[in-house]
């Protein structure tokens, strides 16, 4: 039964960084309007830098401390690379933003892949040692759960972040100038400062997910954050609704799962998914582009029935 | 609204039904290969030598569960593969993987769930090390190879040598490293050109190589991308030996290669047409049942699972994971088909012979290096 | 350097035919196909059967003709081929989300993409298939008393479960004498010696063929009626509909244009590389999106200048880097050298090289 109850806290975990990185992906692309195609590039950042500062300093912390500090580390490095990229290709329009962003997204993997192996690893990837808390054969469970515990709380406040960001002043600026930029500014809102800041604050949470990423996997090697993960954020986040936050959990949850049945699958099955999966997602494009919420949230499943 | 909130009960029925796998009460073994992908002639050679191997077990009387999952040629999908065999099918072994970097993240998994794995193929030096008392090897290590092939360069006479790396294999870049010291120490000179795995343009490193005007050329990566740089460079490498790793050791090689007049060696495990009768018979009954002569890959395939089958047996109660990876560690003097396999060195890969090929209208036979300590 | 600047024009032509789809298709609706770098994929495989199993060049013709002709009928069946593909896939695919937004447009030409690349791994294996040497067959009675060159046959074996196995055996070595009772008795009435082609001739092909197309494509945009119609749809989609112009025959006619053309590039892609597998187009792809986009999406002389440009920027500025700024890893970063550009280029010129300044309405 063990078995078992391993396999259900991956999935969860995987749910969880999943679900960070489609709720920041959604702050991007759909509360801020941005064709970003290039949020890979920031998890891979979280994930470098998280590793790399465990190893340089491990050992001269407390295991927690240094986990916690390698989180906001990720953090950091993902937001300045948010800045990097965004502030000159926030000029660009819709497809050419996207190409652009795709494009940051490659030569970071790139570079991690070629700069000397001492570095970053290299294409031989790099290990994260075990800083939270041992890992073996009888501690395994424990170590699943509690990053679950962890990503989990990560999840909430993120979510609640983001749904007060948007509600405020600014998240309100913010929607304007995606619905309209020249209206906007013609109502004298700057409309470069929003979208700055929801990119920064995106990416930064694509750095948070990726760096517990690291620590859970363990080691993490370039091709871990290729352009595929990219299709599978979107997905989530079509799938729940470009506005809908709540959608992005749901959606992480149904995509991530069928990929963990799939694995146990007979391999006739699965390997006839990998056609089925982008059939399904264009079917929804065309009948039903709004995902499963639309803007929606959750809550308002169980308002509606209260008001009938 | 209804219907989506059917279909996620539904989903979470599925999930729950899907939980069964009864775990029944044998011994089961999880094997990871590249069976489709770059690198896919390893693994259908190697799940063939392990078939052979399983039926001759079978007849002995030896009873094992072999599930056999796909890592596509690529890292992600090896440490996923492992997850799987270890949590959901509850193997108490793992063999596999090929490639290195697949085998390094399996390695990682089988080491935190204490699963013993032993590769048939990786010689990335610090596999076994870092993989702990677990992780075992039958094949040679890196650190070996490169020395036979430099070796073998220098007792030619060649001493300029430019090495092709593919920067994001570490068996590349390892090997590379380790020709390149064991060339300096017999006083040539080494340079080192790059490309990329699943790069198919390789005018530019081609050029970059010819214009250093080598005396031999190390070709450090695998089959995929090596047999269609040796292509694509007929004219620009004319006349300048090729040397190459037991990455280069495929049934494919010829036909990627094509028509060419390059020599070309390569060191490897195994060579079907070796001289030994031993190997010859096996090898004639290898072709007998698939239709061709045996690579590598398969003697290692047979080899690894007759070394898991020969530590199981014994052991007290081979489902014991921990006895049964310190059996593994303890096997000593195993005659393989590949040679002689011992355990026991502190890294837990053994000291072997190594082979020399020649590419001459297929893999042929050319010399044996004997296992230098 | 003059070496690695040929190289870079061989690639770029590669990148510009792929290039031509991608523009032409953006030009009139506004999608960034993703899919299309399948199409060049598909072509590759199309033209890798052609040549594999029609066995054009074992015709009883004087050489090289079978062998010449043997390609052209690879790269027509390749060109059709993708073409045929394109006006499906746009049928089925595009034409539903024509009106749902560019979001879901994109999402799409994504999935299709991948739904291509799948069906391409089920159908014919994930491993990749060398592009056959050509051959040429020779009678085994023609032959002179001594081999000028290695001579070869096919072989098939059947394993113990009942498989069969095809291979190729050499059976002559160049300079030996040959015995032809042995070989007929043997069963081999036909052998073969392969060709090569060099690469400077493939490299020269294929800047050839772009070189011809180009006036042909010149034509049929600017002086036929099917042209004049591409061109007023991409003006103005609207307008022209309200001028009578049948919008949907007009899509599905680029459709086809641009993936006839990367069928073509598919070809020569392989026939240079000497590889086909289902992954070959992703990154083709990638690259001729980034020199459309260069050259000013929508614009045909755009993604021709910007292919070459694109290729000669991927040979000339690592070398240029690695042999005059000392930077020894230089062709390492090849690809990330290129993203780099394509950053830059859009910093500097949103639009592209021939592209045309956006007009925003109010």
């Amino acid at each position: 039964m063990s078995g078992e109850l391993l396999w259900w806290l991956n999935l969860l975990v995987g749910v969880g960084i999943f679900t960070l990185l489609a709720v920041s992906l959604n702050l991007i692309n759909g509360f801020a309007g941005m064709f970003h195609l290039g949020h890979h590039g920031f998890w891979a950042m979280g994930a470098y830098a998280a590793a790399w500062l465990t190893r340089e300093c491990a050992g001269s912390l407390p295991g927690p401390l240094l986990y916690v500090a390698t989180l906001g580390f990720g953090m950091a490095v993902a937001a300045a690379g948010g800045l990097a990229v965004g502030i000159p290709c926030l000029r660009l329009r819709g497809d050419y933003l996207a190409i652009a962003t795709l494009g940051f997204a490659e030569i970071v993997r790139i570079a991690i892949q070629n700069l000397p192996q001492e570095t970053l690893g290299g294409s031989l990837g790099m290990p994260v040692a075990r800083v939270l808390m041992a890992v073996g054969p009888d501690t395994m469970v424990a170590f699943r759960g509690l990053t679950l515990l962890i990503a989990t709380a990560a999840c909430s406040l993120v979510i609640l972040l983001i749904r007060n960001y948007i509600r405020s002043a600014q998240g309100r600026r913010l929607l304007a100038v995606a619905q309209d930029e020249t209206a906007a500014s013609l109502l004298g809102i700057d409309p470069t400062r929003p979208k700055v800041v929801a990119f920064v604050l995106g990416a930064s949470v694509a750095g948070l997910a990726g760096a517990l990423f690291a620590h859970f996997q363990g080691f993490i090697t370039p091709l871990d954050f290729q352009f595929m993960e990219m299709v599978k954020m979107f997905l989530i986040v079509v799938l729940g609704g470009m506005g809908s936050l709540s959608g992005c959990v749901v959606g992480a949850f149904l995509v991530i799962a069928t990929e963990q049945l799939l694995n146990r699958a007979p391999e006739a099955i699965a390997e006839w998914w990998q056609v089925e999966f982008p059939l399904l997602l264009a079917l929804m494009i065309v009948f039903r582009p709004q995902g499963i919420f639309g803007r929606r949230e959750i809550g308002d499943l169980f308002r509606r029935k209260a008001r009938a | 609204m209804h219907a989506l909130k059917s279909a996620l009960i539904a989903l979470l029925l599925l999930m729950l039904t899907a939980c069964s796998g009864g775990q029944k009460d044998e011994f089961r073994v999880g094997v990871i290969l590249p069976m489709t992908g770059q690198t896919a002639t390893y693994g259908e050679e190697s799940w063939n030598g392990i078939q052979m191997a399983l039926d001759e077990l079978k007849a002995e009387g030896f009873d094992c569960v072999l599930t056999l999952r796909d890592d596509k040629s690529l890292k992600t999908d090896a440490g996923n593969q492992a997850k799987y065999l270890i949590e959901n099918e509850g193997v108490h072994a793992l063999l596999g993987s090929v490639q290195s970097s697949n085998t390094e993240q399996i390695a990682l998994v089988a080491k935190e769930a204490g699963v013993p794995l032993i590769t048939p193929a990786s010689t990335n030096d610090t596999l076994t090390k870092n993989g702990g008392p677990l992780v075992s090897r039958i094949c040679f290590d890196d650190k070996f190879q490169g020395a036979v092939l430099a070796n073998f360069a220098a007792d030619q006479g060649w001493k300029r040598a430019v090495a092709v790396v593919d920067k994001a294999q570490v068996y590349s870049t390892g090997l590379a490293g380790n020709i390149k010291t064991a060339f300096a120490g017999r006083g040539g000179s080494f340079r080192e050109e790059y490309y990329v795995t699943q790069d198919t343009d390789f005018a530019n490193t081609i050029q970059n190589v010819a214009n250093e005007k080598p005396d031999v050329i190390f070709l450090c990566g695998y089959y995929a991308e090596g047999g269609l740089m040796i292509r694509q460079a007929k004219e620009r490498w004319a006349g300048i030996p090729l040397v190459a790793g037991d990455g280069f050791d495929s049934p494919k090689l010829g036909e990627l290669v094509g028509e060419t007049n390059a020599q070309i060696f390569l060191s490897s495990h195994f060579a079907g047409d070796a001289p030994d009768p031993k190997v010859q018979a096996w090898a004639k009954r290898y072709k007998e049942r698939f239709g061709k002569m045996p690579g590598a890959m398969a003697g290692l395939g047979y080899d690894v699972l007759k070394v898991l089958a020969d530590a199981a047996k014994r052991c007290k109660d081979r489902k014991d994971r921990a006895e049964l990876g310190r059996a593994i560690a303890a096997t000593a003097d195993y005659p393989g088909i590949t040679g002689r396999i011992s355990l026991t060195t502190p890294d837990r890969t053994p000291i072997k012979d190594a082979v020399i090929m020649k590419v001459d209208a297929g893999l042929k036979y050319y010399a044996t290096v004997p296992a230098r300590n | 350097m003059l070496d690695y600047l040929l190289n870079g024009l061989g690639l770029g032509a590669i990148f510009a035919f792929i290039a031509l789809g991608y523009t032409m298709v953006y030009g009139i609706i506004k999608l960034i196909n993703f899919a299309h770098g399948e199409f060049f994929m598909v072509g590759g495989f199309l033209g890798f059967f052609a040549l594999r199993d029609l066995g054009i060049e074992r015709l009883p013709l004087p050489a090289p003709l079978p062998i010449l002709l043997a390609y052209f009928c690879a790269l027509t069946v390749a060109a059709l081929g993708s073409g045929l593909l394109a006006v499906v896939t746009e049928r089925i695919a595009y034409r539903p989300v024509r009106r749902a937004g560019r979001i879901a447009a994109l999402i799409t030409a994504v999935c299709v993409s991948l739904i291509l690349q799948n069906l391409a791994i089920k159908a014919w294996g994930a491993d990749p298939k060398a592009y056959p040497d050509p051959k040429v067959w020779v009678d085994v009675d023609d032959l002179p008393a001594r081999a000028e060159s290695n001579l070869y046959a096919r072989r098939v074996a059947t394993t113990s479960t009942g498989e069969r196995v095809e291979s190729e055996e050499r059976v002559v070595v160049e300079g030996e004498a040959i015995d032809r009772l042995r070989l007929k008795s043997e069963g081999r009435g036909e052998v073969y010696r392969k060709v090569t082609i060099p690469r400077e001739t493939t490299r020269g092909f294929v800047i050839l063929a772009l070189v011809l197309w180009t006036p042909v494509l010149w034509f049929l945009v600017m002086r036929t009626r099917m042209g004049k119609a591409m061109r007023a749809v991409s003006e103005d989609l609207d307008a022209a509909r309200l001028m009578g112009i049948p919008i949907d025959r007009v899509v599905a006619y680029t459709f086809f244009l641009g993936a006839f053309v990367a069928g073509v590039g598919g070809v020569a892609y392989c026939v240079t590389y000497g590889k086909i597998e289902p992954f070959t187009g992703f990154v083709p792809g990638l690259k001729a999106f980034i020199a459309a986009v260069i050259g000013g999406i929508g614009s045909i002389p755009g993604a021709l200048v910007g292919g070459l440009l694109l290729g000669i920027a991927e040979s000339v500025v690592p070398y240029m880097l690695r042999d005059w700024a000392g930077w020894r890893a230089a062709f390492a970063w090849k690809d990330a050298i290129a993203f780099a550009l394509l950053i830059l280029f859009l910093l500097v010129r949103p639009t592209g090289l021939f592209g045309r300044p956006l007009r925003v309405k109010v």
